[in-house]
């Protein structure tokens, strides 16, 4: 952790700011064709030839842009749900959102195909059914949302949408490399226009997050410190779990399922800068943002034959680190 | 200012508070004492609308606190418990200005006179040069004053304190207590606090409340409370009380022999003895007595006397009332009685009866206002023969009929069919203990 005062914390927040846009640039710089970093900047300023502009515009940048986007949110909706259940295992998952996004992606990639440009509307859909699920299930009318109550039937739902996922697949096994890569959670193949729809709701999600610092941060005091400042525990955790299901499940529509971004980056950035959530919130997007783009760029590559999807080499990578974590105690 | 009215607080189905009622005044400190596991902490949880009451209502400043939102409790009555959650870099400073979230809204910034609110909590509580340190770098005591800080700047009337001192060494317990001593005169805040140390709770409390087994077993002034035969009652220890500067000051000596009543009572025997065969008259065909009594102080008085034979007597173990009275030094009826001729004792017994009829009715008090009234309607003017004086004076009890018994100037009302007899019954209860010779 950064020990020190304010000014070093925000130094290292500008410090990771300007990475991130160093990495933006390097990114779209890197495939097939690559463009250096000072093309890449004069195009974005309108300045570049036609080629470049095109390759830019409409492959690379979307690309980036959603990886970017999608890392932060899964980065905020990590850290709300760690905050809310206060377990540092917890993840976007632990609300159900990315299993039941993945049976309604799944049920029609495999078992309806023709209608698979509904699949983002359907994955939030099933996101939400099932967040709700296990809201409904841990909600007990005496002690409201406790949450031990939240993970365990998170879990639960999660057994439940998993063992749907595996019968899916044994079902319509032959079917199932389409749906691989939305599994794994990938970016290829978006457009300018995803970005466009899911940009809105996520901005708006970070804005919510950000005025929301203080009441997060009140969730550290402990429960019952909570209630003594005049926090309506269940109000607040409804609340905030709600801005996470709403981010993880516009960002699972939209690239699938991507593992560990929501898990790992908020205790990076807790490491990083501490647990005062005025700090390792804002980190937190830069830091998801980054590991997704980074993430992507390796998986697209590293090797130029096969797309890796994002989710594989964020998982690949994650995995290790959350071992880490465990063999440090920090977990 | 704060008033529980007949309340109960349900775990589930298992009901932890029953019929509790308490009233608080403004400025006062009240300690609620009691055992583990009686519900003392579930009582300030419910005052501070952490959870729910089953019966009953809770009212604060003619207000009802289940009609209260969260916040505007959170303005009025703050709570600090024994062990808080310190976030391992959080400072002191960032501690206490949480305690201005109740006032403010979710995406309201602190103002300039947040700041000085918190400074005058970090003032109020000596944490000033401590500002900028973190939680957890602090001491016990110094971390208990930095949450006292926060409940500070919430600017409440009410501090509620779940047993402040529980973790913290004798030193720092002290320092925390007076500093909840000095905020309550100064800021006349209201205080009520859990406690487990008995003599805290008699050193700085102006009335406490004994909690047991989900009722209030008393609630008075700290003299009042602490006397051998309630923590023995209570706790199954035996104690001995002493008084210094008006304040009892409670020595726990050892834990009470007799198995499952000693969490009941303190026995002793050999306080009072009665022949055999008024016993028997008194107690025909029964196993143990159930008394009752009114205190010097006119609160009503509780006591279990089970009995052994002995060398053709007969022996009541009554040595919590015979306890109580010795602690009251101050009390002039206490002198008296420790006469050691009849008629001083009859002297009392009218007295005492005029003197309380004076009293007129006093909370708890209903059902032993004619007490005396009724000791004369049945056996007409007692006689007393005075057994032995030693610390207190015991009376062989001559009894024309009925179930009434007299010592120590007092009227015990001895109720056989009351239902308290059966949870003292000696033989379910194993009573071994041997009598001594008087």
């Amino acid at each position: 952790m950064l020990k020190g005062s304010k000014t070093n914390k925000s130094l290292l927040l500008a410090a990771v700011c300007l990475l991130l846009i160093l990495a933006t640039l390097i990114a779209i710089g890197i495939g097939s064709v690559s463009v250096n970093p000072i093309v890449t900047l004069q195009t974005l300023l309108g300045y570049g030839d036609d080629t470049s502009s095109v390759i830019l515009w409409d492959i690379r940048i979307p690309r980036v842009l959603l990886a970017l986007i999608v890392g932060a949110n899964l980065a905020i909706s990590g850290t709300l749900m760690q905050a809310v259940v206060q377990n540092p295992l917890a993840d976007p998952g632990v609300t159900g959102v990315s299993s039941g996004a993945a049976v309604a992606a799944l049920f029609i990639m495999l078992a309806l195909p023709g209608a698979s440009s509904y699949i983002p509307l359907v994955a939030i859909a099933g996101g939400v059914v099932a967040a709700a699920m296990v809201y409904g299930m841990a909600w007990q009318r005496s002690t409201g949302f406790q949450p031990v109550r939240i993970v365990l039937s998170g879990v639960a739902v999660n057994a439940i949408f998993g063992g749907v996922i595996g019968l899916l697949s044994l079902l319509y096994s032959d079917r199932l490399p389409a749906a691989i890569q939305w599994m794994n959670g990938s970016l290829a193949g978006k457009e300018m226009s995803d970005v466009l729809v899911i940009l809105p709701y996520s901005v708006v999600g970070w804005i919510i997050a950000l005025l929301s610092i203080r009441q997060i941060n009140v969730l550290r005091l402990g429960e019952q410190t909570a209630h003594n400042l005049g926090q309506n525990m269940n109000r607040v955790r409804l609340l905030l779990s709600l801005l996470a299901v709403c981010l993880a499940a516009v960002s699972v529509s939209m690239v699938g399922l991507v593992g560990f971004v929501g898990l790992v980056v908020p205790h990076m950035a807790r490491m990083l800068i501490g647990s005062d959530y005025r700090h390792s919130l804002p980190l937190s997007i830069l830091l998801g943002a980054m590991i997704l783009l980074l993430a992507d760029l390796i998986g697209r590559s590293l090797f130029s034959a096969t797309q890796i999807p994002a989710g594989i080499v964020m998982a690949m990578i994650g995995g290790p680190y959350f071992l880490y974590l465990m063999r440090k105690g920090g977990a | 200012m704060l008033a529980l009215q007949k309340v109960s607080i349900n775990y589930s189905d298992r009901n932890i508070i029953k019929n509790v009622s308490l009233d608080v005044k403004a400025g006062e400190v009240v300690s609620i004492i009691g055992p583990n596991g009686t519900g003392k902490s579930t009582i300030l949880k419910a005052i501070s609308k952490r959870i729910a009451v089953a019966d009953g209502s809770i009212i604060f400043n003619e207000q009802e606190i289940a009609n209260m939102s969260v916040k505007e409790i959170s303005k009025q009555m703050c709570m600090v418990s024994q062990a808080n959650n310190s976030p391992h870099d959080m400072t002191v400073g960032e501690l206490v200005g949480y305690g201005r979230l109740p006032y403010k809204k979710w995406y309201e910034r602190m103002s300039k006179e947040d700041e000085e609110i918190v400074l005058w909590a970090l003032q109020q509580t000596g944490l000033e040069p401590y500002r900028d340190r973190l939680l957890q770098r602090l001491s016990g005591g110094e971390a208990q004053r930095a949450w006292i800080a926060m409940a500070l700047a919430q600017k409440p009337k009410v501090l509620l304190l779940d047993e402040p001192t529980t973790y913290l060494d004798i030193a720092h317990q002290l320092e925390v207590l007076d500093l909840i001593k000095r905020l309550n005169k100064e800021l006349e805040l209201t205080v009520i606090m859990v406690l487990h140390d008995l003599n805290h709770a008699a050193q700085y409390s102006d009335k406490i409340c004994v909690i047991h087994r989900g009722e209030v077993h008393a609630y008075a002034k700290p003299e009042e409370i602490m006397t051998t035969a309630l923590i023995g009652r209570v706790y199954g220890v035996e104690a001995e009380v002493q008084h210094v500067d008006g304040k009892p000051r409670i020595h726990i000596i050892k834990k009470s022999k007799a198995k499952d009543v000693s969490r009941m009572m303190n026995i002793k025997p050999m306080d009072i003895a009665v022949l055999k065969e008024n016993y028997q008259k008194l107690v025909a065909g029964t196993k143990s007595v159930f008394i009752s009594t009114i205190t010097p102080e006119g609160s009503p008085f509780l006591s279990y006397a089970p009995f052994v034979e002995h060398d053709g007597k007969v022996y009541l173990y009554l040595s919590q009332i015979a306890e109580h009275y010795r602690n009251i030094e101050a009390n002039p009826a206490v002198d008296v009685m420790l006469a050691a001729d009849e008629s001083a004792t009859k002297n009392i017994f009218a007295r005492e009866r005029a003197r309380f009829q004076g009293q007129g009715k006093n909370v708890g008090n209903e059902g032993y206002e004619d007490v005396f009234a009724k000791f004369e309607e049945k056996f007409g003017t007692p006689t007393f023969k005075m057994l032995r004086t030693l610390d207190f004076s015991l009376f062989e009890l001559t009894l024309a009929k009925g179930r009434y018994v007299v010592g120590f100037g007092q009227a015990f009302d001895v109720d056989f069919a009351g239902e308290h007899f059966e949870h003292i019954n000696r033989d379910a209860h194993g009573l071994d203990v041997k009598p001594s010779k008087p």
